[in-house]
Protein backbone atom coordinates (compact mmCIF):
# COMPACT_ATOMS: atom_id res chain seq x y z
CA UNK A 1 0.00 0.00 0.00
CA UNK A 2 3.14 2.40 0.40
CA UNK A 3 4.40 3.92 -2.54
CA UNK A 4 7.79 4.50 -1.95
CA UNK A 5 10.20 7.41 -2.79
CA UNK A 6 11.31 7.79 -6.53
CA UNK A 7 7.92 6.78 -8.18
CA UNK A 8 6.36 9.72 -8.05
CA UNK A 9 6.24 13.13 -9.84
CA UNK A 10 6.79 16.24 -8.31
CA UNK A 11 2.96 17.54 -9.63
CA UNK A 12 1.12 14.35 -8.38
CA UNK A 13 3.57 14.82 -4.82
CA UNK A 14 2.44 18.38 -4.52
CA UNK A 15 -1.38 17.11 -5.22
CA UNK A 16 -1.08 14.91 -2.40
CA UNK A 17 0.52 17.22 -0.03
CA UNK A 18 -2.30 19.37 -0.45
CA UNK A 19 -5.23 17.04 -0.35
CA UNK A 20 -3.74 15.50 3.39
CA UNK A 21 -3.25 18.64 4.54
CA UNK A 22 -6.95 19.70 3.84
CA UNK A 23 -7.92 16.74 5.25
CA UNK A 24 -6.12 16.45 8.19
CA UNK A 25 -6.57 20.29 8.96
CA UNK A 26 -10.23 18.87 8.77
CA UNK A 27 -9.78 16.36 10.85
CA UNK A 28 -8.09 18.20 13.62
CA UNK A 29 -10.60 20.64 14.08
CA UNK A 30 -13.15 18.08 14.25
CA UNK A 31 -10.69 16.36 17.27
CA UNK A 32 -11.95 17.03 20.34
CA UNK A 33 -8.74 17.95 22.52
CA UNK A 34 -10.12 15.11 25.34
CA UNK A 35 -10.05 12.27 22.56
CA UNK A 36 -6.47 13.10 21.54
CA UNK A 37 -4.61 10.23 24.05
CA UNK A 38 -7.67 7.87 22.46
CA UNK A 39 -6.96 8.75 18.61
CA UNK A 40 -2.67 8.04 19.47
CA UNK A 41 -3.49 5.33 21.24
CA UNK A 42 -5.73 3.69 18.47
CA UNK A 43 -2.93 5.28 16.18
CA UNK A 44 -0.30 3.23 17.62
CA UNK A 45 -2.46 0.19 18.29
CA UNK A 46 -3.29 0.32 14.49
CA UNK A 47 0.50 1.15 13.76
CA UNK A 48 1.53 -1.70 14.98
CA UNK A 49 -0.91 -4.46 14.41
CA UNK A 50 0.02 -3.40 10.49
CA UNK A 51 3.07 -5.02 11.26
CA UNK A 52 1.73 -8.77 11.95
CA UNK A 53 2.11 -10.87 9.31
CA UNK A 54 -0.87 -12.80 8.68
CA UNK A 55 -0.55 -15.96 6.42
CA UNK A 56 -2.14 -15.91 3.41
CA UNK A 57 -2.29 -19.25 0.66
CA UNK A 58 1.33 -19.88 0.18
CA UNK A 59 2.45 -16.52 1.51
CA UNK A 60 1.68 -14.10 3.90
CA UNK A 61 0.77 -10.18 3.89
CA UNK A 62 0.63 -7.98 6.86
CA UNK A 63 -3.15 -6.17 7.67
CA UNK A 64 -3.12 -2.47 6.57
CA UNK A 65 -6.50 -1.89 8.90
CA UNK A 66 -8.05 0.97 6.67
CA UNK A 67 -11.48 -0.13 7.34
CA UNK A 68 -11.45 -0.67 11.25
CA UNK A 69 -9.18 2.63 11.82
CA UNK A 70 -11.76 4.49 9.40
CA UNK A 71 -14.63 2.83 11.82
CA UNK A 72 -13.33 3.56 15.10
CA UNK A 73 -11.98 7.04 14.42
CA UNK A 74 -14.00 8.96 11.69
CA UNK A 75 -12.31 12.57 10.67
CA UNK A 76 -9.55 11.85 13.25
CA UNK A 77 -8.98 8.68 10.52
CA UNK A 78 -6.65 11.58 8.77
CA UNK A 79 -4.22 12.86 11.29
CA UNK A 80 -3.92 9.41 12.96
CA UNK A 81 -2.58 8.12 9.48
CA UNK A 82 0.00 11.21 8.91
CA UNK A 83 1.48 10.68 12.52
CA UNK A 84 1.23 6.57 12.18
CA UNK A 85 2.97 6.88 8.00
CA UNK A 86 5.31 9.70 9.55
CA UNK A 87 6.42 7.53 12.48
CA UNK A 88 6.52 4.23 10.45
CA UNK A 89 9.08 6.37 7.94
CA UNK A 90 11.30 8.00 10.79
CA UNK A 91 11.38 4.44 12.53
CA UNK A 92 11.49 2.13 10.14
CA UNK A 93 12.08 3.65 6.48
CA UNK A 94 8.78 2.39 5.62
CA UNK A 95 7.21 4.73 2.59
CA UNK A 96 8.93 7.86 2.89
CA UNK A 97 8.45 11.88 3.59
CA UNK A 98 8.14 13.39 0.30
CA UNK A 99 5.22 10.87 -0.74
CA UNK A 100 4.05 11.21 2.74
CA UNK A 101 1.13 13.27 1.27
CA UNK A 102 0.34 10.97 -1.11
CA UNK A 103 0.24 7.69 1.05
CA UNK A 104 -1.78 9.49 3.60
CA UNK A 105 -4.24 10.14 1.28
CA UNK A 106 -4.16 6.67 -0.28
CA UNK A 107 -4.75 5.37 3.04
CA UNK A 108 -6.87 7.66 5.22
CA UNK A 109 -9.58 8.17 2.38
CA UNK A 110 -11.18 4.56 1.79
CA UNK A 111 -11.00 4.68 5.96
CA UNK A 112 -13.29 8.02 5.65
CA UNK A 113 -15.15 6.84 3.04
CA UNK A 114 -16.04 3.48 4.61
CA UNK A 115 -16.77 5.43 7.88
CA UNK A 116 -19.63 7.78 5.96
CA UNK A 117 -20.75 5.34 3.64
CA UNK A 118 -21.13 1.64 6.39
CA UNK A 119 -20.32 3.13 10.44
CA UNK A 120 -24.23 3.04 10.87
CA UNK A 121 -24.78 -0.28 9.39
CA UNK A 122 -22.06 -1.37 11.47
CA UNK A 123 -23.02 -0.03 14.49
CA UNK A 124 -26.61 -1.92 14.16
CA UNK A 125 -24.16 -5.46 13.89
CA UNK A 126 -25.20 -5.78 9.93
CA UNK A 127 -21.98 -8.30 9.38
CA UNK A 128 -22.22 -8.17 5.01
CA UNK A 129 -21.54 -4.39 5.81
CA UNK A 130 -18.62 -5.12 8.18
CA UNK A 131 -17.17 -7.35 5.69
CA UNK A 132 -17.77 -4.82 2.55
CA UNK A 133 -16.01 -2.00 4.60
CA UNK A 134 -12.81 -4.01 4.87
CA UNK A 135 -13.20 -5.11 1.44
CA UNK A 136 -13.76 -1.80 -0.07
CA UNK A 137 -11.18 0.09 1.98
CA UNK A 138 -8.18 -1.82 0.54
CA UNK A 139 -9.27 -1.51 -3.29
CA UNK A 140 -10.00 1.90 -2.75
CA UNK A 141 -6.37 2.44 -1.64
CA UNK A 142 -5.14 0.15 -4.52
CA UNK A 143 -7.11 2.16 -6.87
CA UNK A 144 -5.33 5.50 -5.16
CA UNK A 145 -1.90 4.02 -5.53
CA UNK A 146 -2.35 2.68 -9.09
CA UNK A 147 -3.92 6.33 -9.91
CA UNK A 148 -0.91 8.10 -8.05
CA UNK A 149 1.73 6.13 -10.53
CA UNK A 150 -0.61 6.09 -13.84
CA UNK A 151 -0.45 10.22 -13.34
CA UNK A 152 3.13 10.26 -12.76
CA UNK A 153 3.90 8.52 -15.62
CA UNK A 154 2.10 6.84 -18.31
CA UNK A 155 4.64 4.09 -18.54
CA UNK A 156 3.79 3.56 -14.91
CA UNK A 157 -0.29 2.70 -15.99
CA UNK A 158 0.32 -1.27 -16.98
CA UNK A 159 2.08 -1.39 -13.19
CA UNK A 160 -0.58 0.30 -11.84
CA UNK A 161 -3.05 -2.31 -13.17
CA UNK A 162 -1.35 -4.87 -11.49
CA UNK A 163 -1.02 -3.72 -8.35
CA UNK A 164 -4.36 -3.16 -8.28
CA UNK A 165 -5.32 -6.64 -8.93
CA UNK A 166 -2.41 -7.84 -6.29
CA UNK A 167 -4.58 -6.14 -3.61
CA UNK A 168 -7.65 -8.29 -4.43
CA UNK A 169 -6.27 -10.99 -2.11
CA UNK A 170 -5.84 -8.64 0.85
CA UNK A 171 -8.78 -7.02 0.38
CA UNK A 172 -10.48 -10.55 1.35
CA UNK A 173 -8.45 -10.80 4.17
CA UNK A 174 -9.15 -7.35 5.28
CA UNK A 175 -12.92 -8.16 4.67
CA UNK A 176 -12.65 -11.01 6.96
CA UNK A 177 -10.63 -9.47 9.57
CA UNK A 178 -13.20 -6.05 9.78
CA UNK A 179 -15.86 -8.36 9.85
CA UNK A 180 -14.64 -10.68 12.62
CA UNK A 181 -13.53 -7.30 14.58
CA UNK A 182 -16.53 -5.48 14.12
CA UNK A 183 -18.77 -8.54 15.53
CA UNK A 184 -16.18 -8.73 18.56
CA UNK A 185 -16.15 -4.66 19.30
CA UNK A 186 -20.18 -4.72 19.40
CA UNK A 187 -20.31 -7.58 22.33
CA UNK A 188 -17.44 -6.86 23.52
CA UNK A 189 -17.33 -2.52 23.77
CA UNK A 190 -20.00 -1.28 21.59
CA UNK A 191 -19.19 2.45 22.54
CA UNK A 192 -15.48 1.98 20.61
CA UNK A 193 -17.31 1.48 17.57
CA UNK A 194 -19.88 4.89 18.68
CA UNK B 1 34.67 5.64 9.94
CA UNK B 2 33.19 8.90 10.21
CA UNK B 3 34.41 11.32 7.87
CA UNK B 4 31.71 14.06 8.51
CA UNK B 5 29.84 15.47 11.26
CA UNK B 6 25.97 15.97 10.70
CA UNK B 7 24.82 16.07 14.17
CA UNK B 8 26.48 19.68 14.39
CA UNK B 9 24.11 21.33 11.92
CA UNK B 10 20.59 22.90 13.20
CA UNK B 11 17.64 20.08 12.60
CA UNK B 12 16.00 22.74 10.65
CA UNK B 13 18.37 23.43 8.09
CA UNK B 14 18.56 19.55 7.76
CA UNK B 15 14.89 18.80 7.19
CA UNK B 16 15.07 21.93 4.76
CA UNK B 17 18.46 20.75 2.69
CA UNK B 18 16.82 17.36 2.68
CA UNK B 19 14.04 18.36 1.17
CA UNK B 20 14.99 20.51 -1.39
CA UNK B 21 17.90 18.06 -2.71
CA UNK B 22 15.04 14.86 -2.88
CA UNK B 23 12.72 17.26 -4.36
CA UNK B 24 14.94 17.86 -7.15
CA UNK B 25 15.64 14.27 -7.55
CA UNK B 26 12.25 13.47 -7.21
CA UNK B 27 11.88 16.03 -10.10
CA UNK B 28 14.22 14.47 -12.11
CA UNK B 29 13.38 12.22 -15.06
CA UNK B 30 16.74 11.68 -16.89
CA UNK B 31 20.60 9.50 -15.37
CA UNK B 32 22.34 12.91 -15.93
CA UNK B 33 19.90 14.60 -13.71
CA UNK B 34 20.52 12.06 -11.02
CA UNK B 35 24.20 12.16 -11.80
CA UNK B 36 24.40 15.67 -10.98
CA UNK B 37 22.59 15.26 -7.32
CA UNK B 38 24.09 11.63 -6.65
CA UNK B 39 27.48 13.06 -5.09
CA UNK B 40 25.16 14.64 -2.17
CA UNK B 41 23.90 11.55 -1.01
CA UNK B 42 27.19 9.30 -1.18
CA UNK B 43 28.97 11.57 0.99
CA UNK B 44 26.18 11.26 3.18
CA UNK B 45 26.07 7.41 2.58
CA UNK B 46 29.62 7.51 4.22
CA UNK B 47 29.03 10.33 6.72
CA UNK B 48 28.51 8.03 9.31
CA UNK B 49 28.82 3.76 10.37
CA UNK B 50 26.96 2.58 7.12
CA UNK B 51 25.71 -1.08 9.06
CA UNK B 52 22.64 0.21 9.59
CA UNK B 53 21.66 2.26 7.00
CA UNK B 54 22.62 -0.86 4.13
CA UNK B 55 19.75 -2.78 6.41
CA UNK B 56 17.49 -0.21 5.88
CA UNK B 57 18.61 0.17 2.33
CA UNK B 58 18.03 -3.42 1.27
CA UNK B 59 14.71 -3.57 3.66
CA UNK B 60 13.42 -0.30 0.81
CA UNK B 61 14.98 -2.13 -2.45
CA UNK B 62 13.23 -5.59 -1.57
CA UNK B 63 10.10 -3.62 -3.74
CA UNK B 64 12.69 -3.04 -6.48
CA UNK B 65 12.49 -6.67 -7.54
CA UNK B 66 8.73 -6.17 -8.68
CA UNK B 67 9.41 -2.90 -9.73
CA UNK B 68 12.07 -4.80 -12.16
CA UNK B 69 10.23 -7.84 -13.08
CA UNK B 70 6.34 -6.12 -13.64
CA UNK B 71 7.82 -2.91 -15.40
CA UNK B 72 9.33 -3.79 -18.40
CA UNK B 73 6.45 -6.80 -18.99
CA UNK B 74 3.97 -3.81 -18.74
CA UNK B 75 5.34 -0.78 -19.89
CA UNK B 76 3.42 0.52 -22.65
CA UNK B 77 6.43 1.58 -24.82
CA UNK B 78 7.97 -1.74 -24.46
CA UNK B 79 10.30 -3.72 -22.57
CA UNK B 80 13.51 -1.25 -23.41
CA UNK B 81 11.55 1.44 -21.96
CA UNK B 82 10.01 -0.34 -19.38
CA UNK B 83 14.12 -1.29 -17.94
CA UNK B 84 14.89 1.99 -18.66
CA UNK B 85 12.13 3.48 -16.33
CA UNK B 86 12.72 0.93 -13.35
CA UNK B 87 16.87 1.46 -13.60
CA UNK B 88 15.61 5.31 -13.06
CA UNK B 89 13.61 4.77 -10.40
CA UNK B 90 15.78 2.50 -8.98
CA UNK B 91 18.42 5.01 -8.69
CA UNK B 92 16.09 7.70 -7.57
CA UNK B 93 14.55 5.90 -4.51
CA UNK B 94 17.96 4.64 -3.52
CA UNK B 95 19.26 8.47 -3.71
CA UNK B 96 16.12 10.05 -2.00
CA UNK B 97 16.11 7.26 0.80
CA UNK B 98 20.11 8.25 2.12
CA UNK B 99 19.51 11.74 2.14
CA UNK B 100 16.34 11.26 3.83
CA UNK B 101 17.58 8.91 6.52
CA UNK B 102 20.57 11.17 7.27
CA UNK B 103 19.21 14.42 7.46
CA UNK B 104 15.69 13.71 8.76
CA UNK B 105 14.69 10.35 10.16
CA UNK B 106 18.16 10.21 12.06
CA UNK B 107 16.97 13.25 13.90
CA UNK B 108 14.90 11.14 16.41
CA UNK B 109 11.33 11.85 17.13
CA UNK B 110 12.28 15.00 19.61
CA UNK B 111 14.12 16.82 17.34
CA UNK B 112 11.26 16.48 14.42
CA UNK B 113 8.86 17.65 16.89
CA UNK B 114 11.27 21.15 17.36
CA UNK B 115 10.79 21.54 13.69
CA UNK B 116 7.36 21.38 13.25
CA UNK B 117 7.11 23.81 16.06
CA UNK B 118 9.44 26.30 14.09
CA UNK B 119 6.72 25.46 11.15
CA UNK B 120 3.68 26.21 13.59
CA UNK B 121 2.36 23.01 13.24
CA UNK B 122 -1.05 22.87 15.24
CA UNK B 123 -0.38 21.68 18.90
CA UNK B 124 -3.26 19.49 18.77
CA UNK B 125 -1.01 17.25 15.52
CA UNK B 126 2.45 17.63 17.47
CA UNK B 127 0.88 16.32 20.92
CA UNK B 128 -1.04 13.19 18.74
CA UNK B 129 2.84 12.78 17.39
CA UNK B 130 4.74 12.54 20.80
CA UNK B 131 1.75 10.61 22.41
CA UNK B 132 1.52 8.00 19.27
CA UNK B 133 5.11 7.77 19.79
CA UNK B 134 5.00 6.88 22.81
CA UNK B 135 2.41 4.54 23.01
CA UNK B 136 4.15 2.78 19.96
CA UNK B 137 7.18 1.79 22.43
CA UNK B 138 4.71 0.98 25.49
CA UNK B 139 2.39 -1.20 23.17
CA UNK B 140 4.56 -3.08 20.85
CA UNK B 141 5.61 -5.72 23.71
CA UNK B 142 1.79 -6.46 24.64
CA UNK B 143 1.17 -7.07 21.08
CA UNK B 144 4.25 -9.14 20.26
CA UNK B 145 2.86 -11.01 23.05
CA UNK B 146 -0.40 -11.91 21.89
CA UNK B 147 0.62 -12.66 18.40
CA UNK B 148 3.07 -15.29 19.98
CA UNK B 149 0.30 -16.59 21.99
CA UNK B 150 -1.84 -17.10 18.94
CA UNK B 151 0.78 -18.81 17.43
CA UNK B 152 2.17 -21.14 20.12
CA UNK B 153 -1.68 -21.90 21.30
CA UNK B 154 -2.62 -22.48 17.62
CA UNK B 155 0.17 -23.13 15.45
CA UNK B 156 -1.74 -25.05 12.10
CA UNK B 157 -4.23 -22.38 12.04
CA UNK B 158 -5.34 -21.12 9.00
CA UNK B 159 -7.80 -19.20 6.90
CA UNK B 160 -11.37 -18.23 8.65
CA UNK B 161 -10.08 -19.32 12.26
CA UNK B 162 -6.84 -17.48 12.09
CA UNK B 163 -8.32 -14.61 10.61
CA UNK B 164 -11.15 -14.50 13.72
CA UNK B 165 -8.13 -15.11 16.19
CA UNK B 166 -6.10 -11.73 15.10
CA UNK B 167 -9.19 -9.79 15.11
CA UNK B 168 -10.23 -10.89 18.47
CA UNK B 169 -6.61 -9.97 19.30
CA UNK B 170 -6.94 -6.84 17.95
CA UNK B 171 -10.02 -6.15 19.09
CA UNK B 172 -8.79 -6.90 22.89
CA UNK B 173 -6.56 -4.82 22.76
CA UNK B 174 -8.37 -1.60 21.61
CA UNK B 175 -10.25 -2.33 24.26
CA UNK B 176 -7.32 -2.30 27.26
CA UNK B 177 -6.21 0.74 24.74
CA UNK B 178 -9.43 2.38 24.98
CA UNK B 179 -9.43 2.12 28.87
CA UNK B 180 -5.88 3.02 28.86
CA UNK B 181 -6.11 6.50 26.91
CA UNK B 182 -8.95 7.63 29.44
CA UNK B 183 -7.11 6.81 32.71
CA UNK B 184 -4.10 8.77 30.61
CA UNK B 185 -6.45 11.61 29.72
CA UNK B 186 -7.12 12.15 33.24
CA UNK B 187 -3.85 12.15 34.78
CA UNK B 188 -2.86 14.54 32.00
CA UNK B 189 -5.78 16.79 32.67
CA UNK B 190 -4.68 16.54 36.58
CA UNK B 191 -1.06 17.92 35.54
CA UNK B 192 -2.50 20.94 33.67
CA UNK B 193 -3.95 19.76 30.49
CA UNK B 194 -2.06 19.72 27.24
CA UNK B 195 -1.03 22.64 27.41
CA UNK B 196 2.58 23.41 27.61
CA UNK B 197 2.89 19.26 26.55
CA UNK B 198 5.51 19.63 24.20
CA UNK B 199 7.55 22.10 25.37
CA UNK B 200 10.66 23.58 22.20
CA UNK B 201 13.86 22.51 22.66
CA UNK B 202 16.01 25.24 21.67
CA UNK B 203 17.66 25.56 18.67
CA UNK B 204 20.50 27.36 17.13
CA UNK B 205 20.94 28.50 12.95
CA UNK B 206 24.42 29.28 12.62
CA UNK B 207 26.57 30.40 9.58
CA UNK B 208 26.99 27.01 8.41
CA UNK B 209 23.89 25.98 8.76
CA UNK B 210 23.06 28.79 6.21
CA UNK B 211 26.29 28.01 3.93
CA UNK B 212 24.89 24.19 3.88
CA UNK B 213 21.47 25.49 2.94
CA UNK B 214 23.19 27.61 -0.05
CA UNK B 215 25.00 24.22 -1.17
CA UNK B 216 22.15 22.37 -1.46
CA UNK B 217 19.71 24.94 -3.23
CA UNK B 218 22.82 24.89 -5.78
CA UNK B 219 22.87 21.24 -5.84
CA UNK B 220 19.26 20.88 -6.16
CA UNK B 221 19.03 23.77 -9.19
CA UNK B 222 21.97 22.11 -11.11
CA UNK B 223 20.16 18.72 -10.83
CA UNK B 224 16.60 20.42 -11.91
CA UNK B 225 18.80 22.41 -14.93
CA UNK B 226 20.28 19.49 -15.88
CA UNK B 227 17.01 17.47 -16.26
CA UNK B 228 15.33 19.77 -17.85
Amino acid sequence: MHISEGFLSPQVLAAGWVAAGVGTAIGLKKLDPDKIVRVAVFSSVFFLASLINVPIGPSSTHLSLLAPMGLVLGWSVFPAVLVALLLQTVLLQFGGLLVLGVNTVNMALPGLIVYLLFSSRVRRGNAASSFAAGFLAIMLGALGVGTALSLSDPEMAGAAKVVFAAHLPLALVEGAVTFFMAGFLKKAAPDILN
Amino acid sequence: MRILRIDVFDPRCRVLCALLLAGALAAARSLPGLLTGCAVPVVLFFAKGSKDLIKNLLHVNALTIAVWLVLPLTAPSGWLAGLELAFLVTCKLNLISVTLIRMVAELGIEQIDSVLIWCRVSEKMRVLLLLTARYVFLLRDRLGTMTRAIRLRAPGLRGKPLYAAFACMLGTTLIHSSDRAERSMLALNCRGGMKGFSQCRPLNWRFQDTLLCAFFAANAAAVVAVSL
